[in-house]
């Protein structure tokens, strides 16, 4: 991402050479990015590029081995609780208990963040990405496609601010995909406050669907970046 | 987050704990399965007079009560890393103490039902009169001892990608002082000795100390 002086409001997204090294070997090498609130960035990259050890840090799920990044002004390494309400995240593996149906699923989590008006919110994004007639089923009788598209509601729910997402489009079938566009543009530009994207994707044909920008990793560092949709 | 918001949605995970074991029974019919099994091999083993069966009994039930609590807890966060639960509750605003002592306590409430169990099974077996108030209480504190410890090392069993075997490896020198005191307050309570009460002060210190232990160093084992 270009150099851009940016106020800490207007930043969404920063790193300053942010490393991971797993057994010596870098992961990621010296990642310094900025992000401004709003965007929704792809990040592009072969496999091993770095982009999901770049998200997992982000996600506060994994320690970088040097370097700082913060969201929304908040330190990533300190886990703050401030922090992590207001990141809304999709991995590359459903976070999902197999046993409940959506619903129960949905209604511990909306209590974990205390989610206000929940059972109205549940129902929205539940009939959003269309499978509000599979509310009572078990989760585990789901198809990967079905999965993806609770996991897309999942990290909606509290409405986050920031949604890192590693890749989404997961056996999302066609209306899938756009159930998936849908939802990140529509909740974009949901609330007061603009929703910014940081999306790892391998479908480079669609980013121009969504994305205002992105970012290409290659073995854990940055060769490519564009701000704004007429880089794309 | 305050305290009794964390005691609330701890409650609320305590309870989605206790839905997951009971519809995904796999861990707890196999420790269930396993005791039942031992116990019955014991019974038969141990053709025994009245008075040598109160000598080996304590022996025999923490014996039975360790190896299935070993079965029942020690893949406890197995199922919620595989599904990504984990990941997905360390992402949140929940403390990582909130979520340990929900599965901590969802663990002590199954094992304590399997035990329980067994006590009622052991005194038909063995013509013992073993669900008494006194021993349901040793067990009750024993138990939430091992499995304080047992919970907490199969969290962080998880990142060593070994197959479980990391755990027995590391939770039985742990517990042996927690058991001995175990073993010698069921011997005491049995034989009906006057001094039972130290030998259970002793355990619930050991209970408090790896309880507390555990608690503070789960956030660690991220």
């Amino acid at each position: 991402m270009e150099r851009t002086e940016k106020t800490m409001q207007d930043l969404a997204i920063e790193t300053n050479c942010l490393t991971r090294r797993y057994d010596g070997l870098p992961a990621l090498n010296k990642v310094s990015i900025q992000i401004a609130s709003g965007s929704r960035i792809a990040l592009l990259g072969n496999n091993g590029s770095g982009k999901t050890t770049l998200l997992t840090i982000l996600s506060t799920l994994l320690q970088s081995s040097g370097g700082s990044a913060r969201i929304l002004g908040y330190d990533v390494a300190k886990k703050t609780t401030a922090l992590r309400n207001i990141i809304g995240v999709i991995r590359h593996q459903p976070m999902l208990y197999e046993n409940f149906s959506p619903i129960e699923d949905l209604e511990l989590f909306a209590k974990i963040y205390q989610v206000p008006d929940s059972d109205e919110r549940i129902k929205k994004l539940l009939t959003s990405v269309e499978i509000w007639h599979l509310r009572d089923e078990m989760i585990g009788t789901f198809s990967r496609g079905q999965k993806q598209r609770l996991m897309i509601a999942k990290s909606l729910l509290h409405k986050p601010k920031v949604l890192l997402l590693d890749e989404p489009e997961i056996g999302l079938d066609q209306d899938g995909l756009r159930v998936l566009d849908q939802l990140i543009l529509m909740n974009a530009e949901e609330g007061s406050t603009p929703v910014t994207v940081l999306a790892a994707t391998h479908r480079e044909e669609r980013v121009d669907t969504w994305a205002t920008g992105f970012v290409r990793l290659e073995r854990g560092q940055i060769i490519e970046t564009a701000l704004s949709k007429d880089n794309l | 987050m305050n305290l009794p918001t964390q005691l609330q949605i701890g409650g609320k995970l305590l309870n989605a704990n206790l839905k997951q074991a009971w519809r995904d029974k796999t861990n707890w019919i196999t420790a269930g399965m396993f005791a039942v099994t031992a116990l019955l091999l014991y019974s038969f083993a141990f053709n025994l007079t009245t008075g040598l069966v109160r000598n080996l009994l304590p022996g025999v039930i923490w014996t039975v009560f360790l190896f299935s609590g070993i079965f029942a807890t020690g893949q406890s966060f197995q199922h919620d890393r595989q599904n990504g639960i984990l990941d997905a509750l360390k992402i949140s605003p929940i403390h990582p103490m909130t979520i340990y002592i929900a599965k901590t306590l969802a663990n002590i409430l199954m094992l304590l039902l399997i035990e329980f169990a067994l006590l009622l099974g052991a005194t038909i077996l063995f013509s013992e009169p073993l669900f008494t108030p006194q021993l349901l209480l040793i067990v009750t504190i024993g138990t939430i001892g091992y499995t304080a410890l047992s919970t907490l090392l199969s969290a962080i069993n998880l990142d060593q990608n070994n197959g479980g075997l990391l755990l027995p490896v590391l939770a039985l020198p742990l517990l042996v002082p927690l058991l001995i005191a175990s073993v010698e307050a069921t011997s005491a309570s049995l034989q009906q000795e006057a001094g039972t009460a130290p030998w259970i002060l002793l355990l619930s210190l050991f209970t408090i100390w790896s309880t507390a232990i555990a608690t503070l160093m789960f956030p660690l084992a991220d």
